[in-house]
């Protein structure tokens, strides 16, 4: 098979995995070249894991499994950034179109910065949900979650901050909070619903770009603390590339 | 002598800084993976033999009919159906192993594709493929092998496979991991495989392995179920089991190859490495195995025991009964099989030929193989001390080997062959053995005290093993030839057996295996191998 020149997003990819072994498991870097090739070429076969290969009849060895996280790292890194690029291409392209600008990882930083970006979440969900209990009443709020397929009744609470807490929470959890801020938009096009803070991306992007790849990185198994400080890390790095 | 024909090697439970001890060089004599290779190859042939007759015999029932009409009992009439049979045995048997060596050949390529290997080059990790390199040339191997590897295979292990000028050595992807966190064990793994190559023991390996599947898949499966719908189901038990006997001892003979493979490479490796701790630091990592009972069935020895050769490669120096029955057995089938084919195949003026012919393939195959283990039995006893009953019991075992051997002819022993008469030849047979291996001891014995170098050594041991196997060819031809045409005169008299000989005269056949089971299984039980009881 001939394989394909690595794009630009294949780059950033191999790129950021690796400074992410380097720095975690720096006994897998002897694998890396040809496990990101595989993952370029045939990314299935990274999907579903690392496999055993050799027959155990005439191996020789502890036979001991170990946890390789390079195949782990790989995928993740790949989907958040095709994610990334997919969702908010322009504000990573900003300084020229055809270019790609995604910022190294800085894993000693990442939990701090971490930290900073989901108090940045926090506050912002705290924020829309304020602005929907001052710009809606509880029967435009029904009609709001009609027209993006929430059922009011389903969410707890009765009175109208306790409904609009329920329906951030509710989205935040779904992943749908872009589409309720379009909605708001939408209703009530003069207030300033996304807020940008220091970076190009919203704090709702960046949650969602930590939540994909802590989601993906514990569906492949990676450990707690490292899935936790590569979807981190990959959250920090993006926000900096587009700001 | 000691110094000449011994190696020093530290043990694991030495320190690395300590002198290392002096102990007996493996290597100094063929080792029981060929020599093993040796009887599988006799075994198949033993087997494809039985197993084609059969189904010669099913594909050609009604001409079988027309010439038992026709001629009777004379043998120049029966001919033409003879060579027929025989070519079909003969044509069976060949083309078992042509398709076990045409699958040998194909087995790299396949097990590159299944198992997704990939060349490791210096652009994958500069210093692991210097490393690799390196190792290679410390094996002293002359053409370096091509190291392979499936990054994505998270045990940590590795594997040397390939075929003849095509070598491969493979690593899993957490050996690679080994190459930063711990050096010394991936050593260990990469020089064990690489003392396979050394050892030269991937081919036999893989050929075993071939030959095996070639023979389960293209003889013994059809030969199970021709039999399943053979009508005389007396005739169908009768060589159903001589088959399955024979089948069993191929694939036991193909798994013993693959554990007696580990122990020399295992100690190879430790040579090299200098110190046995790294290589027993991985052996001790692997799982245990389970019961004994199920041993021969494993493909790789007991970590345990692999531990106890690896500290003592002087068990390795051990005549033992159940390599003497194995190889009795082997050649003893071997032996029957064969002459019963020429005897088919050759012309009645010319049959008389087939014991000397079959005598002398396998008589000097015997008295190779038992006299190599007869040389490295006296030489180790010669060095470390020893009891001359090692050689009666290993005698003992061959002599039942070669009995047990005889019964597995492809057609059916003369029914008037009584139990008695099977004593009888068990008898001369474990007699011949006793002969044989006594003198071969004392030959070994005597011409070891004048041997000084490994160069003497040899040639010492193959003059002598020359004249073994003149001897044996005489001794095993006229042995089966006066077993098979003058049985009824070693009939033992009956008041010997008193009591017992009405029921073994009812029991016919059965009783010597019976019996010959039950020594079996008594001697295994008295001599089998206790390494973990070892100091």
């Amino acid at each position: 098979m001939n394989a394909m020149p690595p794009t630009e997003e294949d780059e950033a990819i191999t790129r950021l995995s690796r400074e992410f072994i380097a720095h975690t498991a720096p006994q897998e870097l002897p694998l890396f070249r040809a496990v990101s090739e595989i993952y370029l070429n045939d990314p299935a076969r990274l999907r579903s894991g690392a496999s055993p290969g050799v027959d155990k009849m005439l191996g020789f060895g502890s036979g001991e499994l170990l946890d390789l996280i390079t195949p782990i790292v790989l995928v993740v890194v790949g989907e958040v950034v095709r994610f990334a690029v997919r969702e908010f291409g322009a504000a990573l392209k900003k300084r020229n179109a055809n270019d790609l600008n995604i910022a190294p990882l800085n894993l000693a930083e990442a939990p701090a910065a971490a930290e900073r970006n989901m108090a940045r979440v926090s506050a912002e969900r705290a924020r829309l949900r304020d602005l929907i209990d001052a710009h809606f009443s509880l029967s435009e709020i029904e009609n709001l979650c009609f027209e993006i397929g929430v059922d009011f009744e389903g969410l707890s609470g009765a009175g109208k901050l306790d409904k609009a807490r329920e329906l951030v929470a509710y989205c935040a959890r779904q992943g749908r909070l872009v589409s309720l801020i379009e909605a708001c938009q939408r209703a009530r096009p003069f207030v300033a619903w996304a807020q940008s803070g220091a970076g190009a991306l919203t704090a709702e992007q960046l949650a969602q770009i930590y939540e994909v790849a802590l989601l993906r990185a514990r569906d492949l198994k990676l450990a707690d603390a490292q899935a936790a400080l590569l979807a981190g890390a990959l959250m920090d790095s993006l926000a900096r590339s587009a700001a | 002598m000691e110094d000449a024909l011994t190696q020093a090697v530290a043990t694991p439970a030495q320190d690395v800084a300590t002198a290392p001890a002096q102990r007996l060089n493996p290597f100094l004599f063929p080792t029981d993976t060929n020599m093993r290779f040796a009887l599988l190859i006799v075994a198949v042939l033993s087997a494809g033999l039985l197993v084609f007759q059969s189904l010669s015999n099913a594909a050609s029932r009604a001409m079988f009919h027309a010439f038992a009409l026709n001629c009777g009992f004379t043998k120049a009439c029966w001919q033409p159906y003879e060579i027929r049979q025989a070519a079909w045995m003969a044509l069976g048997t060949l083309g078992v192993m042509a398709a076990g060596v045409l699958l040998y050949w194909l087995v790299p390529a396949w097990k590159i594709r299944r198992d997704r290997l990939a060349p490791i080059t210096r652009e994958d990790d500069a210093a692991l493929f210097d490393y690799l390199q390196q190792l290679a040339r410390e094996a002293g191997l002359t053409r370096t092998p091509i190291f392979v590897w499936n990054p994505l295979d998270p045990r940590v292990g590795g594997q040397a496979f390939g075929r003849l000028g095509r070598y491969f050595v493979a690593l899993t992807g957490g050996l690679a991991t080994r190459f930063y966190n711990d050096r010394l064990a991936m050593r260990a793994v990469l020089l064990h495989e690489l003392a396979h190559l050394r050892n030269k023991d991937v081919d036999r390996t893989y050929l075993a392995l071939t030959i095996t599947a070639a023979f389960f898949a293209l003889a013994f499966a059809p030969f199970v179920l021709s039999l399943l719908a053979e009508a005389d189901t007396a005739f169908a038990l009768s060589t159903l089991w001589r088959g399955m006997a024979l089948a069993l001892l191929v694939y036991l003979t193909c798994n013993a190859i693959l554990r007696a493979r580990e122990y020399y490479a295992d100690l190879r490796a430790a040579t090299w490495d200098g110190t046995d701790a790294n290589v027993a630091r991985v052996i001790s990592g692997m799982p245990r195995s389970t019961r004994s009972v199920w041993r021969l069935q494993l493909t790789h020895p007991d970590p345990h025991q692999r531990l106890a050769v690896l500290q003592s490669p002087d068990r390795l120096f051990h005549a033992g009964f159940w390599e003497a029955a194995a190889a009795g057995l082997a050649i003893g089938a071997a032996f029957a099989n064969v002459a019963a084919w020429l005897a088919l195949a050759l012309p009645a003026a010319q049959e008389l030929l087939a014991y000397p012919l079959a005598a002398l393939v396998f008589g000097s195959l015997l008295a190779i193989m038992l006299g190599v283990n007869v040389w490295r039995a006296a030489f180790g006893q010669a060095q470390l001390g020893g009891a001359w009953h090692v050689f009666v019991i290993f005698a003992l075992g061959a002599g039942l080997g070669l009995f047990a051997g005889r019964l597995l002819l492809f057609r059916s022993t003369a029914s008037d062959i009584t139990a008695n008469v099977q004593a009888g030849i068990a008898t001369l047979l474990i007699l011949v053995m006793l002969a044989f291996v006594g003198w071969l001891s004392v030959c070994a014995a005597i011409w070891l005290r004048a041997v000084h170098s490994e160069h003497g050594l040899h040639v010492t041991m193959a003059g002598v093993l020359i004249v073994a196997a003149i001897l044996l060819v005489a001794l095993l031809g006229a042995a089966f030839f006066v077993a098979d045409n003058f049985a009824p005169w070693m009939d033992v008299p009956a008041q010997v057996f008193e009591g017992f000989n009405k029921v073994m005269r009812r029991l016919n056949l059965w009783l010597p295996l019976v019996g010959l089971a039950l020594v079996c299984v008594a001697a295994a039980f008295v001599f089998r191998e206790r390494p973990d009881r070892l100091p």
